[in-house]
This record gives structure tokens, C-alpha cells and sequence, in this order.
């Protein structure tokens, strides 16, 4: 008979005598260091993804004026992906410039800026 | 387990703490459904994640160090002691206690109640700060919150042998202090470092009524945290314990300072500091419902630290007191300091917390707080049997020290440096445009409206009229105070 390699337990006929179930008792302390540095590199992350984030989110409402960003994602209307690359391709071709352009109201009584 | 008694005493006592872990989830539930529904429409994806993602931040570091700092420092330390060095072998995160083991089965369901408690407290400061604080600087002062200072708070205040309640009799069944005045005394330091809203005070002074996006769904948020809050008085208990002493064999469930209480007495208390709480945040708002169950949670809350005891009237009419407190303190700071609590959480938790604690070292003054670890070493008084005695100045100590000196100063320390680094707020563009708007697009892209949010359409206007973030701050009267992101401080430059 061939025995297995094996990572913890091999028997649960004692139950009295067993103490910890998980795999890789003893390594514990490896464990912990592992989690620690992966919770403090989170946050870290965070931080960076959020400024980079917040970067092009200005560059873009620099670009079109926070009144615009407004009327497309702030309390006017909210923006879609779809809002953004059109103020984008209007910003391209030199159309649009800052600030919101209105157009007729919507069936529902609403104002929609261009390009919406 | 070879006994048959003993084993089911103890498989009921793990499926006991079990099943009030899952009914205390629906606290964050209730959190999470609360503060979207408060947000504005531009707000609510990110007020969604800074509430989820609490939730693998503060339970990660609750496994790393929280749990052991409630064993490891009920003496301060420096108090009455110094550090417990056995609270390694049950709670440091590389011990075989804190994962599967056969020997002991408690431990894990234990430190999952706590760690629903820890997520509570950090949720409470989460609502406060919604529509400008930064995600990450937010789930920094989490951790803070939920996995060092509130663990502290229990550690000395919240266990039987913690110094607090051996010198000061201090007394807090249910969590006035520990959970809700630390969480309301930081929610208050991180809204005064942060700054209101944009627009929130007018050039005047005048205070600006934001409006929820969705009033039921906030409502409905408190309703599912009223439900948690009842696992969470069922998990503050000892389910069974002889009590008996030396008159003999008594088992009873007990408080967390194992002192006798039953799952009656807490229900008929919470049931009833609940409904002093609604029908006086009824009538003080003038049936506003966010306000009204505000009232509701404020009532539970001002009669939580002794409802292990008082009679239900009693507790029914100090729930009644803290929701009218809650209320009119809530709107008297609003108005005189120009703080945007965007929830209500400051006075809610906070400044009913710290009353619910004060009235019940009245209330309770001379019951027994915890068996003795000294006999008659108490500083406040000792009961004829030598056990710290519950008193009026203990527990009014015991409210400062939680909503002060646990509570504010920490959380201050750390808003500013985050602050300091430019990393506390949004821009002030962003902020305008909305936190969902570049990130994460719209909520609700089926519906197209036309209101303005919360009647904020024109001073909003007038606000982003008035900048490109590259003059960020220049925004005619509607100047936020507080922190200054990094981005707009580099646009200033």
C-alpha cells in the first residue's frame, strides 16, 4: 500500500485527539504576513487608482466645463459612457465648446444638452 | 465531547451566536439601503461601495489585530495591568484558536458577533461623510474605527474584567456607549476636518435642506437596521450560564458582564425604548418619516446601556427623551456650528448614545457591574459584596471617554493627516458633477428626469458657473469649508 503525501489530517476516527482541521498547521505565521502585506498593498492601490481616477475626471470637465459635466452627469442628468465619448468626439471636431448647450425640452418636460 | 449535557450546551451556544451573526448582517443591509436611499442620484454607486467594501476591510483587519486587542487590553494597559499575555493563545491571528479546530468552538462564532459590531460602528461614521469623502481616505478611517478603537472601547468598557467597569462600574449592556457614542464622536471629527457639502450653507449662513434621492428606501434602510439591531442585543448576551454563585446552581443567560439578564427582559426593552422613540420622533419631526424612524433607532439606542434591566415604561420613555434630543441637538449643531451631518448619525448615535449611557448610571446606580477582580477596589463605590457598583459618575466618565477620547480624538489625528496629504475630499469638480458620474456612470440610466436634486439646481449652477477646478473655491458664496483635495490644491498652484 501506498501511503499519500498529505497536508494535515489523514484520520478522523480519534476526534477527541485532533485539534486544528486546516491544512499547513504550523505555517501560520507565514499566513498572517501573506494577508497583512495584501491588505495594507489594497489600500495603497486605492489611493493611487483614485487619484489617477480623479485626474482624468478633471481633465475631461476641464476640458468641457463642470456646468457641462453637470448637465450630463451631476443633478440635471446623469452621464453614461455613451454622454462622454460624444462630448468627447464634439470636443475632437471642435464643435463643443464649455458649458452646457440646451435644447428643446424632452416629452417629459426635461431640457437634454446637445449631444445627449 | 464525550457528555451528552455538556456537548449540546455548547453546539447550542455556537448555532446561538451563529444565527445572530446572520440576523446582524442585515444591519449593513439596513446601512447600505439607508444611506443610497439619503444620497443624491449623482452620489449613489459610490456611497454603495464605501459601505461594501467596509465590510472585507474591517474583517480582515478584526482577523489580524482586532480581536486580539479585546483580549490583550481590558487593564488599558497601565491601568489596572498590563498587557494579558494568554490573549495570544486565544486571539493573535497565527493561533490554532482562530481557525477550524475541533478543541474549541466558540471562538470563531464569538469573534464574528464582535466583528458585526465593528462593521456597525464604521457603517455609523460612513453615513455622516457621504457625497464627498474619498473612497479610500473612508475606508482608512474603517479600519480605524472598526478594528483598533472601538475594539479598545470594548476591551476596557465592555468586558467583565475590562478597567473600566472594575473602577468605574461602568455600565453599557447594549452598546449607548461602545458602539454608538465612540461611532457618533468619530462621525463628528470626520465631518468637521471633511467640511460640508458644497452648497449645504448658503453665503448667509442659511442651512440648505438636501433631500434623500428616495425617502421610503431610506426608511426602509432603518427598518432592516431596527431588525439587525435585535440580533445584535440576542449576540450581547451569554446564552447559558450558572449564575448561581454560592447559593448554588443557577443558569440563566447573562449580559456581557455575566451578570444575570433574560431574552425577555431585552425584548420587552427593546420592543418598548423602540416605540418611545418613534412615536417621540413622530410628533417632534411632525411625522417627517426619515425623522420618525430616526427616532426609532435614537429611542433603541439612548436605553440600550441598561436595558438588561430597566423596567419596559422605563425604557420606553428614555427612548422617547434621546429621540427628541437626537432631533433638536441634530438641527441646533447643524444651524449654530454649520456641520453637515448628511444623515443624522452624530446625533442619532452619537449624542443619544452618550445620554442613553449617562441616564443609566442613574438609573442603575448601586446594581452590581461585574463580579469583582479586587474586591471594593472600585473608585465611584462598591456593593455590599465588594462588586463595582453602577453610579452616575462612572458612567458620565465612561460616555466621555467614548465619544471623546475614543471616539473624536482618533479619527480627528487621522482626518487630518489624510487631509493633510490632499487625500480626504473629492475635487470640488468632481463633487459638483457627482462621484458616480465620471466613475461609474448613471444609476438609473431607464430614467430621465428633470428635477433638480433636492432643490439644489441653482445654487449647484451658480457653484460650477463659478469655477473650472483650476480656480477651485471661488464659488460665490457657496464655499465649502474643510478639507481641499489634492488635485484642486494643485490647480490653486
Amino acid at each position: 500500500m501506498i501511503t499519500a503525501v498529505g497536508t494535515g489530517l489523514d484520520s478522523f476516527t480519534d476526534p477527541e485527539s485532533i485539534t486544528v482541521l486546516y491544512p499547513f498547521a504550523g505555517w501560520e505565521g507565514l499566513f498572517v504576513v501573506v494577508g497583512v502585506l495584501l491588505w495594507i498593498g489594497w489600500h495603497v492601490r486605492q489611493v493611487r487608482a483614485e487619484n489617477k481616477e480623479y485626474d482624468e475626471a478633471l481633465e475631461l470637465y476641464e476640458r468641457v466645463g463642470v456646468e457641462r459635466a453637470m448637465h450630463f452627469g451631476g443633478s440635471t442628468h446623469l452621464v453614461t459612457e455613451e454622454d462622454i465619448e460624444v462630448v468627447r468626439a464634439e470636443m475632437a471636431e471642435g464643435n463643443a465648446g464649455p458649458g452646457p448647450v440646451e435644447t428643446a425640452p424632452d416629452s417629459d418636460g426635461s431640457h437634454r444638452t446637445a449631444g445627449a | 465531547m464525550v457528555d451528552e449535557l455538556g456537548a449540546l450546551n455548547v453546539l447550542f451556544t455556537e448555532f446561538y451566536y451563529w444565527v445572530t451573526v446572520v440576523f446582524m448582517f442585515l444591519i449593513h443591509v439596513g446601512f447600505c439601503v439607508y444611506e443610497v436611499g439619503s444620497a443624491r442620484r449623482k452620489n449613489l454607486q459610490h456611497t454603495l461601495m464605501k459601505n461594501i467594501m467596509l465590510i472585507p476591510l474591517v474583517t480582515v483587519t478584526f482577523f489580524f489585530f482586532g480581536w486580539y486587542i479585546y483580549f490583550a487590553l481590558p487593564n488599558g494597559p497601565g491601568i489596572t495591568g498590563g498587557i494579558i499575555p494568554s490573549a495570544a493563545d486565544v486571539a493573535a491571528p497565527w493561533s490554532d484558536a482562530m481557525g477550524p479546530n475541533m478543541q474549541d468552538r466558540i471562538n470563531g462564532v464569538f469573534w464574528a458577533a464582535f466583528l458585526l459590531f465593528s462593521w456597525t460602528a464604521a457603517s455609523i461614521v460612513s453615513g455622516t461623510v457621504i457625497e464627498r469623502v474619498r473612497l479610500g481616505a473612508f475606508l482608512m478611517v474603517a479600519v480605524l474605527i472598526g478594528s483598533v478603537t472601538w475594539i479598545i472601547d470594548a476591551a476596557w468598557g465592555w468586558s467583565p474584567n475590562g478597567w473600566m467597569v472594575q473602577r468605574m462600574g461602568y455600565h453599557d449592556a447594549y452598546a449607548s456607549g461602545v458602539i454608538h457614542a465612540i461611532a457618533g464622536g468619530a462621525a463628528l471629527a470626520m465631518v468637521i476636518v471633511l467640511g460640508p457639502r458644497i452648497g449645504k450653507f448658503g453665503p448667509r449662513g442659511e442651512v440648505r435642506n438636501i433631500r434623500p434621492h428616495n425617502v421610503w428606501m431610506a426608511c426602509v434602510g432603518l427598518l432592516l437596521i431596527y431588525t439587525g439591531f435585535w440580533g445584535f442585543y440576542v449576540a450581547c448576551n451569554i446564552p447559558i450560564l450558572d449564575v448561581g454563585g454560592e447559593s448554588g446552581t443557577f443558569f440563566s443567560s447573562t449580559n456581557i458582564y455575566l451578570m444575570p439578564t433574560t431574552l425577555s427582559a431585552i425584548t420587552f426593552n427593546f420592543l418598548m425604548s423602540l416605540s418611545g422613540g418613534l412615536l417621540a420622533g413622530f410628533i417632534v419631526s411632525k411625522a417627517d418619516p426619515f425623522w420618525t424612524l430616526s427616532g426609532g433607532l435614537a429611542g433603541i439606542i439612548a436605553a440600550s446601556a441598561g436595558n438588561d434591566l430597566y423596567h419596559p415604561v422605563q425604557a420606553m420613555l428614555i427612548g422617547a427623551v434621546g429621540a427628541v434630543l437626537a432631533y433638536k441637538l441634530h438641527f441646533f449643531v447643524e444651524r449654530r456650528f454649520r456641520i453637515d451631518d448628511a444623515v443624522g448619525a452624530v446625533a442619532v448615535h452619537g449624542y443619544a448614545g452618550f445620554f442613553g449611557v449617562v441616564i443609566a448610571g442613574f438609573m442603575l446606580w448601586g446594581y452590581p457591574a461585574a463580579a469583582p477582580v479586587t474586591a471594593n477596589a472600585a473608585w465611584f463605590g462598591s456593593t455590599s459584596e465588594g462588586f463595582p457598583a453602577v453610579n452616575p459618575l462612572g458612567n458620565l466618565l465612561g460616555a466621555v471617554i467614548m465619544f471623546f477620547v475614543l471616539g473624536f480624538l482618533p479619527t480627528y489625528g487621522l482626518a487630518k493627516l489624510l487631509d493633510r496629504f490632499g487625500l480626504l475630499r473629492v475635487p470640488r469638480a468632481v463633487e459638483l458633477a457627482g462621484l458616480d458620474t465620471h466613475s461609474y456612470g448613471n444609476a438609473y440610466p431607464y430614467f430621465q428626469t428633470s428635477e433638480a436634486e433636492g432643490g439644489f439646481e441653482d445654487v449647484e449652477r451658480s457653484a460650477a458657473a463659478g469655477i473650472s477646478h483650476l480656480v477651485a473655491g471661488r464659488l460665490n458664496g457657496a464655499e465649502p469649508a474643510g478639507s481641499t483635495s489634492r488635485e484642486d490644491r494643485r490647480a490653486v498652484k
